[in-house]
């Protein structure tokens, strides 16, 4: 038992761990595909804010830059002494203020001239700082300058950092430099907010690229974030009056946990746009990270997203209910199988028990069900049908060894069978046959066996009754024989007669009453002893017993004194046969005993007669045949 | 007991001892905002770090509202032009010098200047135009155009002159030929140089501009502990600092004596 409930136990443990496995791999991968889903739409929002936004400063570029004033300047500054450029650098500072200042109500922060060489000319949005060089800090200006090609993608700078758009200006082949026309990262996200508000936007800068560009001055305005020193955010107080508004509570919230997500960390290494899963006071988030890449291909930046995901809290909740209604029901399912084989463990001790007891027992014992069909039977039974158990299980009882009226009774017709049909108990004898043909009486006690009520089979107890049917015999004769004589004796002849006095009154049958006396009998023990005189009266009796017929009835009486009943005759036959056995016995030689004769008085039934009259009646006759001088039979109706 | 205790909790809570609170420092808007704030914040946070308080820089444009901002105990340390801290120190006692800024000479004092572009006067003489300067209050307004002005005609008043909020926007007006002239602070006038801005006229020296105190928001020992650790910041910590890269001088309201006389003789009365 112990064994059984530890592997059901075992069995138990492992059907559990396979659900919880499964069930955690089914949240994770909708877990995942959700985060894969908040990728690519986040992704998507924010290519569609960039490619907006270079159309947009493509348009300025056309619009504001390429007019003839514009590049008559650029042209004047090209070459000529450091005080003329200088002139002509605030002449173009002149012009184009005011478009600056109307690019600036448009988002525009960064109106920035570039020499041919990758110098900086211009920015207008810190016009004292000029002529540093570029070409080590903004290989979008040199790839520009050098390639007269457009150059678009996020890039870090002294001054500001965000999506550059750097234009080539060749003016009658002429190259006059370059230009960049950008707007600042607050400016997309107010873009990417617009079309998807339900996310808070920030952006973090990788430190190693970013710190080596920045003026002095401007470090002072960027702070490491609060996962990693390898990331710095812009103004981390929000003290600058144009910061971007600060994020909700919750974003807030998450971005000071990121530090300890394992997986935002990992996600931050990687160059594919990803999403992660972050818990902050038993709320889930969701935190895209969308890798910003400059020109030459390195990350430079990251934009990150917060939002609220109660899809991940449903997903944990339902994976939470299903775990715990699982567990439940292995644990049910666990209690229900124990207690299964707790009951079956039971059952099969009571059958072992019953199977001990049953084959412990003297009698025989079978269960048929109720097609009369074996299906239990016990090791007695086995042994007395000389059957062995597993040719009985399974057969037909009646079939097989029953063997009613010499085997010409139909199951229909069987009183054992019929306690299936009857519903009631059965006792008696019957006779069955063993295997190797040959009969013998059992007793039986048949008892239904029910089921809801209903008999579904029926238990036979039965056991071979031969040997005591014999004994029951002996005995039987033993008490109604002499045991001298080995005729009947007084009491089983009073029975006898009876009975046909009954039976003549009944059918009208006749028969014949004979009394007869040994003649002289005294004189045979008084000269002989009584063994001799034991001697002629076996004699005599074997003598008569050959004369009479089976259903004839000799008994004696007393002394030397018989009765002889002769069945369904009538006495003019009886008077024959009488005389017969008195010749026989005078016949008969008992050495020096001499010649013994025997004297009979006989009659028939009157049908008023009783035992007595009829008794009476017999010993006057054979007192008329002793007065008559014996030997002699005398009769009368 | 036990309500005298509660009653005595209750009352710490509701009315907190003066610099147990976040402290609050509004630098000088002499430029934007980005640079001001990036200017003073290796400053703040060296003193938030001595202090164990937290302080934030709040950026206001306007002096008048800075020095009302002040009187009404919503700001506990101010960074003033010399100008301001007197008008200030009429008018509310409870200001507190802790320390005066060194300009880059390393001397707690500047100048302002008359500064003109390229294509503009060449000297005092030829001005003839409207002036553009930072703010009334700015020392480096009109008291000190008036003073670089002050033996010229047509004189301040009858050339007219025009607020525009910062010295940095001066010299960018003057730049972009906005204004022929403008006057500023001798220092960020400098910084402007390169883009064809020049000083045709310097005032005598000034006061440093000066790290004040609200003795009505701070008690006297945070006062003066702010105080010292500026005064007494090693060259090593301030080295990569931008305002106070040069160092701090103790103040004394006998520092400012000399602007009062100046005022007097320009008629400016701050009664």
């Amino acid at each position: 038992m112990f064994t059984g409930i530890f592997y059901v136990a075992a069995f138990l443990c492992l059907l559990w761990s396979s659900g919880f496995v499964y069930l955690r791999h089914e949240r994770n991968t909708l877990e995942r595909m959700h985060l894969a889903n908040q990728t690519t739409t986040l992704n998507m929002v924010w290519q569609a804010v960039v490619k907006s936004h270079k159309t947009g400063m493509q348009v300025y570029f056309d619009t504001y830059i390429m007019q003839p004033q514009v590049l008559e300047l650029l042209r004047a500054a090209q070459g000529g002494s450091e005080s003329d450029q200088a002139v002509q650098r605030v002449r173009l500072y002149r012009y184009l203020y005011p478009i600056y200042q109307k690019l600036r109500e448009r988002d525009v922060r960064q109106l920035h001239f570039h020499t041919p060489d990758a110098r900086s000319f211009l920015r207008f949005h810190s016009p004292n700082h000029f002529g540093d060089s570029l070409a080590t800090i903004r290989p979008s200006v040199v790839m520009a300058n050098r390639d007269h090609r457009y150059i678009q993608g996020f890039e870090t700078g002294r001054w500001l950092s965000g999506f550059r758009n750097v234009f080539p200006i060749l003016y009658s082949d002429e190259d006059l430099g370059s230009v960049e026309i950008s707007q600042p990262f607050e400016s997309l996200r107010r873009e990417i907010w617009h079309l998807d508000k339900s996310n808070d936007f920030m952006l973090v800068y990788k430190a190693s690229l970013l710190l080596p560009k920045l003026f002095e001055e401007q470090k002072k305005i960027y702070g490491s974030s609060l996962f990693s020193q390898d990331w710095l955010v812009e103004d981390p107080r929000w003290e600058l009056p144009d910061s971007p508004p600060k994020m909700s509570g919750p974003a807030q919230k998450v971005y000071a946990g990121l530090s300890e997500s394992q997986s935002f960390i990992q996600a931050l290494s990687q160059k594919q746009p990803q999403s992660v899963a972050v818990k902050v006071q038993d709320e889930f988030y969701r935190v895209t990270i969308i890798p910003l890449e400059d020109v030459e291909g390195l990350t430079a930046a990251v934009l990150l997203s917060f939002s609220a995901a109660p899809e991940i809290d449903e997903m944990y909740w339902n994976y939470r209910t299903d775990l715990l209604i699982f567990s439940v029901m292995v644990l049910f399912g666990g209690i229900t199988f124990l207690l299964f084989l707790q009951s079956k463990q039971v059952v099969v001790e009571k059958q072992r028990n019953i199977q001990l007891i049953a084959n412990t027992m003297n009698d025989g014992l079978y269960v048929m069900n109720d097609k009369g069909v074996i299906t239990f039977v016990n090791a007695t039974a086995s042994e007395i049908l000389g059957y062995s158990c597993h040719e009985l299980l399974g057969q037909e009882a009646h079939a097989l060894f029953h063997f009613h009226d010499n085997g010409r009774c139909s199951l229909s017709e069987c009183p054992i069978f019929n306690v299936l049909l009857s519903n009631a108990s059965y006792a008696g004898e019957e006779v069955f046959r063993r295997k190797d043909g040959s009969s013998f009486v059992a007793e039986v006690a048949s008892e239904p066996m029910f089921k809801k009520e209903k008999v579904v089979s029926a238990v036979t107890i039965f056991r071979d009754i031969t040997e005591r049917k014999k004994m029951e015999e002996q005995l039987t004769h033993l008490c109604n024989v002499d045991p001298l004589t080995n005729a009947f004796n007084r009491r089983y002849f009073l029975q006898v007669l009876e009975t046909e006095i009954q039976k003549s009154k009944r059918y009208r049958t006749p028969f014949v009453l004979a009394m007869g006396d040994v003649d002289h009998f005294k004189r045979v023990n008084d000269a002989f002893g009584h063994e001799a005189g034991d001697r002629v009266l076996k004699e005599i009796v074997a003598s008569i017993h050959e004369r009479i017929r089976s259903a004839d009835v000799f008994a004696r009486w007393g002394g030397e004194e018989f009765v002889l009943l002769l069945a369904n005759t009538s006495l003019s036959v009886a008077v024959p046969l009488v005389e017969n056995i008195i010749a026989n016995i005078r016949l008969l030689d008992f050495g020096e005993i001499g010649v013994v004769t025997i004297s009979f008085g006989v009659t028939d039934h009157h049908k008023e007669d009783t035992i007595d009259t009829l008794l009476n009646r017999a010993d006057k006759l054979l007192y008329e045949a002793k007065e008559a001088g014996r030997n002699c039979i005398r009769a009368s109706e | 007991m036990k309500v005298l205790i509660l009653s005595l909790l209750v009352v710490l809570f509701l009315f907190p001892p003066p610099g147990a609170a976040e402290l609050v420092y509004v630098p000088l808007p002499l430029e934007n905002a980005e640079a001001v704030i990036a200017s003073q914040a290796p400053m703040i946070r060296y003193l938030a770090e001595k202090l164990g308080v937290q302080i934030r820089i709040r950026y206001e444009k306007d002096y008048q509202q800075i020095l009302q901002l002040f009187k009404e105990g919503k700001i506990d340390l101010v960074q003033l032009g010399p100008l301001p801290y007197v008008t200030l120190k009429k008018e509310y006692p409870q200001v507190q010098p802790l320390a005066i800024i060194n300009e880059s000479d390393g001397k707690p004092a500047y100048t302002c200047a008359l500064v003109t572009s390229f294509d503009g006067p060449q000297s005092v003489q030829e001005i003839n135009s409207p002036l553009t300067l930072p703010q009334a209050l700015s020392t480096c307004g009109h008291l000190s155009a008036a003073l670089l002005l002050k033996d010229h005609q047509p004189d301040l008043e009858q050339l007219g002159y025009q607020y525009l909020g910062n010295h940095e926007k001066v010299a960018l007006a003057v730049v972009r030929g906005e204004f022929k002239a403008g006057v500023m602070k001798t220092q960020v006038a400098r910084k402007y140089q390169n883009l064809t801005l020049k000083v045709i006229k310097e005032t005598v020296p000034f006061p440093g501009f000066v790290i004040v105190g609200n003795k009505k928001t701070l008690d006297i020992k945070q006062a003066m502990q702010i105080g010292q650790l500026l005064i007494q910041v090693s060259p090593e910590t301030r080295s990569s600092w931008i305002t106070g890269k040069d160092g701090f001088s103790v103040a004394a309201d006998k520092d400012f004596d000399l602007l009062t006389r100046h005022m007097t003789t320009i008629g400016i009365q701050l009664d």
